[in-house]
């Protein structure tokens, strides 16, 4: 019998410690006193906490009853209850620039989307809404494109937000602006994942000026715009289609501008 | 046989029951007697095996009380007992006759029988919390007697009935007796015990005073008279 | 074993014919069904309406817990029906081991139930099943079990309003470890060791609650669901021991 006492109150400790090295703990925001405070009372039920407070402030937010600071504060606490939860950080990430109470209303904005990014569950919207920030309100076409491509990479993107996201930049008066980006991106990552990508940006970049030059070509030789990038091939233009490094398929607009589409949609 | 020797507990410092020795033969049945707080139920619940002596032993047929093999043999029935109130009559009994191995007291006709027996049969399917005291009392006994045992401890079995109810339980415990079985009874009304008893236990203030043939106790007086006298000789010294 | 199966019926059967386990399940069963009006305003966020349903199935789960495990034994001796019981052949241990497992098998009865409630909801809203939610509830299940040990425990020895503040207390602190620790980790020194030393001997139960990863399609890994099954076995196993021990010594 004593035996079996010790057993078992060896095997408590010994299971508490398993299970730390092994658990997956939520992600850290900063905590600050009244968040202590909500953790020592609601037994644990964080996330709960979070949805109904998230409930309250949203209803709120438009009218900022109290002032920004308030805002921030209340945004980062149900941050900080559950960091996974993505709806308080992509609604946020649109919202905020519109309130034209708050006097730094983008940079908040971008502040609680960048979080978002690096803390919640995967949800394509948090990478996304922030891209479009980016591109809206600070016009900084680098870091929409980053995080449009990041959206593009979530899983779980509709397939038409997808390609909008890969087919960013891609117009012919930005796609030079839009290749530099990449490269200096890529020249400037530090890890694999990113330098990868940023060269299958490069590479999609020029399979669509490829594309378009050869569409030029055809127009001053037959007088009119081909109909489809297979006609390229079959006139000689070019020996083949080559393969977009994000799997979608190329088309071509009416005007001779090269598009893109996913390829289920033929 | 049911054998006490020095049997002694203590409360909070105080000997409640103070060096009991006595017997009981079996097939006889033994009324304890004594006055309120004079240490009935706490002898009773030691021998049932409810609460542990503090010095002597009790032991049933050579075995310790509270030994498993001795509790298959013997019922109890508490005084004045609570039930789980949200059960029925029956649910109950099935529900005690469970916890023995005896197959007997699990066959759900004898538990019937049982219930016709103490006059409570057709409240069988009645919650618990709906019976009147008098029906909880003759549940009590039926609980009590549901694995046809040899011993039969019953602690203060006619308190609290009318005189219709006493009657009854008496006809019980004189039924169970022409069946061989011994049974112990605890009690402080003493008018109508006198016909029940073989052998009688007097107890005062956890002390025993008396312990043996009813006949010889009273020798010609009533028994009410012979105890009320051998308590106030001994409350005089 | 046949006494402690026919005490934890008898327990079960007692449990559920309790009128105040209607009247939280009612409360529960509402509450799960304002679940259907979160939703609306969740803006067809489902991790939202994951995270309250879960919650409420907590909350009422404990309720639920307290309000028949804290007064189990102490209602019984007090009532004197143990008196029934022990003149039995049956021993202590399995009068408390029935106890245990009636009052357990009562609660999961209750548990599943809203699980049911909760997973229609979710059902309704997600079209999906959500499988990790009930990975989440059964979690919960296990610290339930682990409750019951603890009032038992408490019950074995105290009544049933000091029962229930001291694993009310437990419960608490039991959410808290993992935030203390933290803290102590900054502070250092002997702090940290008597903090590391409560963290490893008092409930922990944090562990238990797998809410936030199933409201967020996160699974746990299989060491960890091992660990907290072993944890909640181990623990309550101590605990019943422990109990049995006070309840044989107590005088009835």
């Amino acid at each position: 019998m004593a035996c079996g006492v010790v057993i078992f109150a060896v095997a408590i400790p010994v299971a508490q410690s398993v299970h730390d090295s092994f658990v997956v703990r939520a992600p850290k925001v900063i905590d600050f006193t009244p968040l202590s405070f909500i953790k020592v009372f609601d037994l644990g039920l964080h996330e709960a906490v979070a949805a109904i407070r998230w409930v309250s402030l949203r209803s709120d937010m438009p009218l900022v009853p109290d002032g920004y600071e308030k805002l921030d504060y209340e945004i980062r606490l149900i941050n900080s209850l559950d960091p996974r939860f993505s709806q308080p950080y992509y609604f946020s990430t649109i919202v905020l620039p519109e309130i034209q109470k708050h006097p730094y209303r983008v940079q908040a904005a971008v502040e609680v989307g960048k979080r978002g990014v690096r803390l919640s569950e995967p949800d394509w919207r948090v990478p996304f809404y922030l891209g479009a920030v980016n591109h809206v309100y600070l016009r900084d076409r680098g870091e929409a494109a980053k995080y449009f491509d990041l959206a593009a990479q979530t899983t779980g993107i509709p397939e038409s937000i997808r390609r909008f996201s890969l087919g960013y930049g891609i117009a012919p008066k930005s796609r030079g602006e839009m290749k530099e980006i990449w490269l200096a991106i890529e020249a400037g990552a530090n890890d694999k994942d990113t330098k990868k990508r940023a060269e299958m940006h490069i590479r999609h970049l020029e399979i669509i000026e490829l594309l378009q030059d050869a569409v030029s070509t055809y127009r001053e030789e037959t007088g009119s715009f081909p109909s489809a990038v297979e006609d390229l091939v079959k006139e000689g233009f070019i020996a083949e289609v080559p393969k977009s490094p994000f799997g979608l398929n190329f088309f071509i607009y009416e005007g001779g501008l090269i598009g893109i589409k996913p390829l289920s949609s033929g | 046989m049911i054998e006490i020797s020095r049997l002694t507990k203590i409360y909070a410092g105080r000997r409640v029951v103070d060096g009991l020795s006595f017997s009981v033969q079996k097939g006889r049945v033994f009324g304890f007697l004594g006055q309120n707080g004079a240490g009935k139920t706490t002898v009773i619940k030691v021998v049932v095996g409810i609460s542990l002596s503090d010095e002597g032993c009790v032991r049933i047929e050579g075995l310790p009380a509270g030994d498993v093999a001795i509790k298959e043999k013997i019922g109890f029935m508490p005084e004045a007992p609570y039930f789980y109130a949200r059960l029925t009559g029956l649910e109950f009994l099935r529900f005690c006759g469970d916890l023995f191995r005896n197959r007997r007291s699990k066959d759900t006709a004898s538990h019937e029988e049982l219930l016709k027996e103490v006059g409570i049969y057709e409240a069988r399917d009645k919650r618990i919390s709906t019976y009147s005291k008098g029906m909880k009392q003759r549940l009590g006994f039926a609980q009590a007697l549901v694995n046809d045992p040899d011993y039969v401890f019953l602690d203060e079995p006619l308190d609290g009935l009318d005189p219709i109810g006493r009657r009854e339980i008496k006809e019980i415990i004189k039924r169970l007796k022409t069946r061989g079985k011994t049974i112990f009874f605890n009690s402080h009304i003493l008018y109508d015990t006198e016909e029940l008893c073989d052998d009688v236990g007097i107890i005062h203030e956890g002390k025993l005073l008396y312990s043996g043939p009813v006949k010889e106790f009273c020798a010609g007086r009533p028994l009410e008279a012979a105890f009320i006298n051998t308590i106030e000789a001994v409350s005089r010294t | 074993m046949n006494s402690i199966w026919v005490i934890a019926k008898n327990t079960f059967k007692e449990a559920i014919r309790d009128r105040i386990l209607y009247g939280i399940l009612g409360f529960a069963v509402f509450y799960l069904l304002t679940d259907l009006f979160f939703a609306r305003l969740a803006l067809g966020d489902v991790s939202m309406v994951k995270s309250f349903g879960l919650a409420g199935i907590y909350v009422c789960g404990v309720v639920v817990t307290v309000f028949l495990g804290a007064s189990v034994l102490y209602k019984e001796i007090e009532s004197r029906t143990l008196y029934f019981v022990i003149s039995k052949p049956v021993t202590r241990a399995e009068i408390v081991l029935g106890k245990f497992f009636g009052l357990f098998a009562a609660i999961a009865l209750t548990i599943s139930a809203m699980a049911a409630i909760y997973l229609g909801v979710v059902g309704y809203e997600a079209r999906e099943f959500d499988m990790l939610g009930l990975l989440a509830i059964l979690f919960e299940l296990f610290e339930m079990g682990f409750f019951v040990a603890l009032l038992l425990f408490f019950s074995s020895f105290a009544s049933p309003l000091t029962a229930t503040i001291y694993s009310s207390i437990l419960l608490f602190s039991g959410h808290l470890l993992e935030l203390v620790l933290e803290n102590a980790a900054q502070i250092g020194g002997i702090t940290l060791r008597l903090v590391s030393g409560a963290y490893y001997i008092l409930p922990n139960l944090e562990k238990f609650n797998i809410r936030g990863l199933a409201a967020h399609h996160t699974m746990i890994s299989w060491p960890v669901g091992i660990s907290v099954f072993v944890y909640a076995v181990a623990y309550s196993t101590l605990l019943l021991y422990f109990a049995i021990i006070c309840f044989k010594r107590r005088e009835l």
